[in-house]
């Protein structure tokens, strides 16, 4: 086994645990205090092993993968993702599958068809999603670090609004074998951590070019450097610091991190990017009409309860109106409509070159700035049932969604509280800068002040496991 | 761009999309969709004709792998998950219609 720095802490918490070994001690933690935030759909137990949590879109032999669906709620994993078989061979095993929305369709993992997860910070908010139970589960500390994939924000919005970090990394860098394709030229698995080293452990772990996904890449991830933030350059968007949904508190805590990173010598640029304007429209017509097709293949054939209708049409028709729920449906429509012959041209064409005006404008900026930062969300968590309007919703991702549209690596860390709720700050690099971003987020980690004793704090009460 | 989702080509995406809508939710979804095509309005004050697509964040073409025989090793596990089999045969009502 590697001894990289999650492995060392580990095992120096095996040390002080006498009780026994490390996966029963977060086991019995998690059986303890689950309840209070419901990060978990299914609980497993491995011995001998260390354990981390696992989005329950990530097929893993011996658990079920059930996406958050009703649909799939009894479908047993075949076979396992590249990420669990990469992990395996440190010593990790999955302590339980976590709840998300479902098919990881939505920013609250209220839309999971079993029940929403609570926010670790206050029961009464949403953990943020689509990965919220991954997220709610690293911030309770019930597992050490967590495993959840990104479409749109769905590592990186749940990580700011539960007060931990959560990585993205470049598309291409982590095998999407096994992971439950949603939007496949978007999506990516990543880590929810405590500290940046965690993120960079796990990374160095998970990440490996794979016959098995073409679209992943030989990557070097390397040992995190010293970066000299007076050597660095950041842009920050006027569309997003301007933007009209942003609060004035996440807008505060965001500013105050931005002097305290040009006290340390980091050269600050204000930028303007004009396309960010619509970034959101763009990726709510490529993701759903990817969805729209990826989908298909929950027909009910396969796998899945099998109905009474003796036609294959109403077979297929039933399983899918009576397994999906209906934000699925509402994309599934929206994608389906966007794909037709009719309204190609208009709609997902288009989109897909705004995309790569997105893309140009944005490598522009790269050629005079390191990193562009932002908030990560433009608000603090909302109450469980406060947002009932889906495009209010959609909206809530405009600050991650441009990473995903360009493969670029980004990552949320913890800035500061309002209301006693985590604030996020985003940073996102050049795909394949990787490295440096890592490097970078490792060095300025330290002048949040939610950044105690080599991780980020945990919700008051919480049990610390270190 | 304007459209009018009227019910006819409605019933034409459920149908696209294998799915037959309850009366209240077809509803519902008809209006969030109505409300998001309206959002989804502010590109049309983007010129895109000079710009090509940008289908992936890949540079690269995704090379095909080797066409090669190899045994699965979750066979077995991918039957138990059939709903209906016979044998080791999955079994799926008649897809032809009787007419």
């Amino acid at each position: 086994m590697s001894e990289n720095f999650l492995n060392k802490k580990i095992r120096e918490m095996e040390r002080v645990n006498k009780k026994g070994d490390i996966f029963s001690f977060f086991f019995n933690r998690t059986k303890k205090y689950d309840e209070k935030v419901k990060a978990f759909l299914e609980i497993l137990n491995y011995k001998e092993a260390i354990p981390y949590g696992l989005k329950d879109n990530i097929l893993c032999i011996g658990a079920k993968t059930t996406c958050g669906s009703q649909l799939l709620k009894n479908y047993n994993s075949t076979y396992d993702a590249t990420v669990v078989e990469n992990l395996r061979k440190y010593g990790f095993e999955p302590l339980g599958k976590t709840n998300m929305d479902e098919f990881a369709m939505g920013s609250s993992t209220e839309n999971s068809s079993f029940f929403p997860t609570r926010n670790p910070w206050n029961t009464e908010r949403i953990p943020g999603g689509s990965s919220g139970g991954s997220a709610a589960a690293v911030a309770s500390g019930l597992v050490p670090f967590a495993l959840g994939s990104d479409t749109g924000g769905s590592i990186r919005l749940p990580a700011a609004m539960c007060g931990i970090v959560g990585y993205k990394p470049s598309y291409g860098l982590v095998s999407r074998y096994g992971l439950v394709a949603f939007g496949s030229s978007l999506d990516q698995i990543g880590p929810f951590t405590r500290c940046i080293e965690d993120t960079h452990s796990v990374i160095k772990m998970i990440a490996s070019k794979d016959e098995k996904d073409s679209t992943s890449e030989n990557f070097e991830i390397k040992d995190l450097a010293t970066t000299d933030l007076k050597k660095i350059r950041i842009a920050i968007p006027r569309e997003m610091v301007d933007y009209e949904g942003l609060d004035e508190g996440v807008k505060e805590s965001f500013y105050l991190f931005v002097e305290e990173l040009e006290k340390n010598g980091v050269k600050i640029n204000y930028v303007n990017i004009p396309s960010l304007k619509y970034v959101i429209a763009t990726y709510y017509l490529i993701a759903p009409g990817e969805a729209s097709s990826n989908l298909s293949r929950f027909d009910g054939v396969r796998y899945g309860k099998r109905n009474d209708k003796s036609n294959y049409e109403d077979m297929v028709n039933l399983f899918r109106d009576s397994g999906f729920g209906i934000e699925v449906k509402r994309r599934i429509l929206l994608g389906t409509f966007t794909l037709s012959s009719a309204y190609y041209d208009a709609y997902y064409r288009k989109a897909l070159k705004v995309r790569r005006i997105i893309k140009k404008e944005i490598d522009k900026i790269f050629e005079n700035n390191d990193f562009i930062i932002n908030p990560t969300s433009p608000v603090i968590a909302p109450y469980l049932n406060q947002i009932t309007d889906p495009l209010t919703y959609y909206l809530m991702d405009y600050y991650t969604i441009s990473a995903n549209l360009i493969g670029a690596p980004a990552i949320s860390l913890p800035i500061k509280r309002v209301e006693n709720m985590p604030v996020g700050l985003h940073i996102m690099s050049k795909r394949f800068m990787d490295n440096e971003l890592l490097s970078f987020a490792n060095r300025i980690q330290n002048l949040s002040p939610s950044f105690k004793n080599g991780f980020f704090e945990l919700p008051d009460g919480g049990e610390k496991y270190v | 761009m304007k459209i009018e989702l009227n019910d006819s080509l409605f019933k034409d995406l459920e149908a696209l999309s294998m799915l037959n809508l309850e009366g209240k939710e077809r509803e519902i979804i008809k209006e969030d969709i109505k409300n998001i095509l309206k959002y989804m309005d502010l590109l049309d004050e983007i010129n895109v004709d000079e710009e090509e697509e940008m289908f992936t964040p890949l540079s690269r073409d995704m090379l095909p792998r080797e066409d090669e025989i190899k045994k699965s090793k979750n066979i077995d596990s991918i039957i138990k998950e059939f709903p209906e089999k016979k044998d080791d045969y999955l079994k799926i009502p008649a897809i032809y219609k009787n007419e």
